[in-house]
């Protein structure tokens, strides 16, 4: 029940309604925070990390940010439940996997700002909106940090906010894009990209952050250093390079236009073809159906589905999903837990929004 | 199936080496498997990998000339906070400190650590609390004093960076009066 509400929840982000929302799908600020009375996470006791959850709990129910928000214990989770947050990009998917004593997690009811309790930090702020937002989205934050910094953070006037891991002092600021480039991806240039947002202090990284794999020419990418600027300028670094990225990627789109014309047209067709007729579906083949579907309906060559529909798509066609809105329960011999059940429930979900779109040709 | 190595633990690796047209085949422990790997006589498969293993590399000492040194040093194990009793060699290996007082106690070795991962080490970000005139003429007073100690010992690009910071805060004190 509890993964199924998790899966159906809205997002903010979700709705695409910030700039350039086809190719910059979500817009993230992260803040790392640690109190200064307590052992950062991995130092303390049981005792410490369930008296930090209380303290920060008891704070976020005086914040006027987080006024409609939840707030949700680890242990008081199930697997798929887990899954679910991680996709929603609630929860890391480290936070999901490790200890449960003292984590929690907070957010509002349209999943724009959340808390991760006694992750690597004890506390992790995030605001989360769709398209290219990352100015607005660090006003939230500011506001959000500002209602819960009476809770004594560790800082020191020399080394800024002081976090667990010396990659996050400073600022402990980590700004975020998510970008679809599947024509940088198809022209080859996508190493270019890496190596030009490396020399300035960028990361490229897969969907779900840390070491996951990059799925449908889904990126993300991130500033590295959180030292040594003030927040605003991490922040329109981020946001520049992402506007450039975004041209370089519009340029690309038309070169394949014109390099591969009616092959290219056939492609996205094809993909929708199967993405909408398709009885069985892995994550990997869906995210790269979706992908060029989403750059057709872009692109006019297909018929319009908003970006909107097109980001509910990916997301409901991730693991975590598929087993949630199935009615997947845990538990060994469970055929519901089966790959080939996953697969045939992610084809029908994406069928059933899909074939609609057919009919027009 | 035991590992074929110890005999004790399962295998979990089973490594098929070819070279020279010859295969062969190991059944190892992950442990084993990583001694042999380190040995060479299996190849490296990425096995001694792990995260914050790169991290761990610039937090390593300085070296003469600037080279890096390949491990830490005996000083290292000696160098504590008191208040979470992290020691300096353990915090260079895990990639993570302790606690805020570790800040602290490894002061006199967090400037050349922030700065080979940030390129600088003095923040010029926000702080918490609406910044009253009493906090930001502490802060001044405490980067000042700082900024004198990098003078005298001649740490030069730090001191360019606190002096910025200093500037920076003293035209909002100036914009706030």
């Amino acid at each position: 029940m509890q993964a199924l509400e998790l899966a159906s929840m809205p997002l903010e982000w979700v709705f695409g309604r910030g700039d350039e929302s086809f190719i910059v799908l979500s817009s993230r600020i992260r803040l790392a925070r640690n109190l200064a009375k307590f052992p950062f996470p991995w130092k303390c006791d049981k005792d410490s990390l369930v008296e930090i959850e209380n303290l920060i709990l008891d704070k976020v129910s005086t914040s006027y940010m987080l006024r409609n928000s939840r707030a949700l214990k680890l242990e008081q989770m199930d697997k798929i439940s887990r899954m679910v947050l991680v996709e929603n990009h609630l929860i890391s998917p480290n936070f999901a996997q490790g200890e449960d004593v003292g984590r929690a997690v907070v957010f509002d009811d349209r999943g724009i700002v959340s808390l991760m309790l006694n992750e690597e930090d004890h506390l992790r702020i995030q605001v989360f909106l769709g398209g290219l937002q990352l100015h607005d989205a660090w006003h939230v934050a500011k506001k959000v940090d500002s209602e819960l910094e009476s809770l004594d953070y560790a800082f020191n006037c020399e080394r800024g906010y002081l976090s667990t891991c010396p990659t996050n002092t400073g600022t402990g600021l980590r700004a975020s894009v998510m970008l679809h480039i599947p024509g940088i991806v198809a022209l080859g240039h996508m190493g270019q990209i890496v190596r030009e947002c490396n020399r300035v202090g960028l990361t490229v990284r897969g969907m779900y952050g840390e070491g996951t794999p990059p799925g449908g020419s889904l990126f993300q990418i991130s500033n590295q250093i959180t030292l040594g600027l003030a927040e605003e300028e991490l922040v329109e670094k981020v946001n520049s390079i992402a506007l450039g990225v975004v041209e370089q990627e519009h340029f690309a789109r038309e070169r394949l236009i014109k390099q591969k014309g009616i092959d290219f047209a056939d492609k996205v067709w094809r993909s929708l073809g199967i993405v909408s007729c398709a009885r069985k579906l892995s994550m990997k083949e869906a995210m790269e159906l979706l992908s060029k579907v989403r750059m057709g309906t872009e692109m006019k060559i297909l018929p319009e589905i908003s970006s909107g529909e097109l980001n509910r798509l990916i997301l409901d066609a991730q693991a975590g999903h598929v087993m949630a809105l199935s009615g997947s329960g845990e538990g060994k011999g469970n055929r519901r837990n089966d790959i080939r059940y996953v697969e045939a429930k992610r084809a029908e979900i994406l069928r059933d929004r899909l074939f609609k779109f057919l009919q027009h040709n | 199936m035991k590992c074929e190595r110890c005999n004790e633990n399962e295998a979990t690796l089973h490594i098929k080496h070819m070279q020279d047209g010859v295969i062969t085949e190991y059944h190892l422990c992950q442990k084993c498997a990583q001694a042999l790997s380190k040995e060479g006589i299996i190849p490296d498969i990425g096995l001694n990998f792990k995260v914050g293993s790169l991290l761990g590399k610039i937090l390593l000492p300085m070296g003469p000339e600037h080279t890096i040194r390949k491990s830490s040093t005996a000083e290292d194990e000696t160098v504590v906070c008191g208040k979470c009793g992290l020691d300096l060699a353990t915090f260079r290996k895990e990639g993570k400190f302790g606690c805020a007082e570790c800040y602290k106690a490894f002061e006199k070795y967090i400037g050349s650590i922030l700065r080979n991962i940030h390129g600088c080490e003095v923040h010029r970000g926000s702080r918490p609390g609406a910044t009253s005139r009493q906090e930001l003429s502490e802060d001044l007073k405490l980067l000042k004093d700082q900024l004198r100690m990098a003078v005298e010992r001649e740490e030069y690009e730090r001191a360019a960076e606190l002096r910025d910071r200093i500037r920076m805060l003293e035209e909002r004190d100036y914009a706030s009066s």
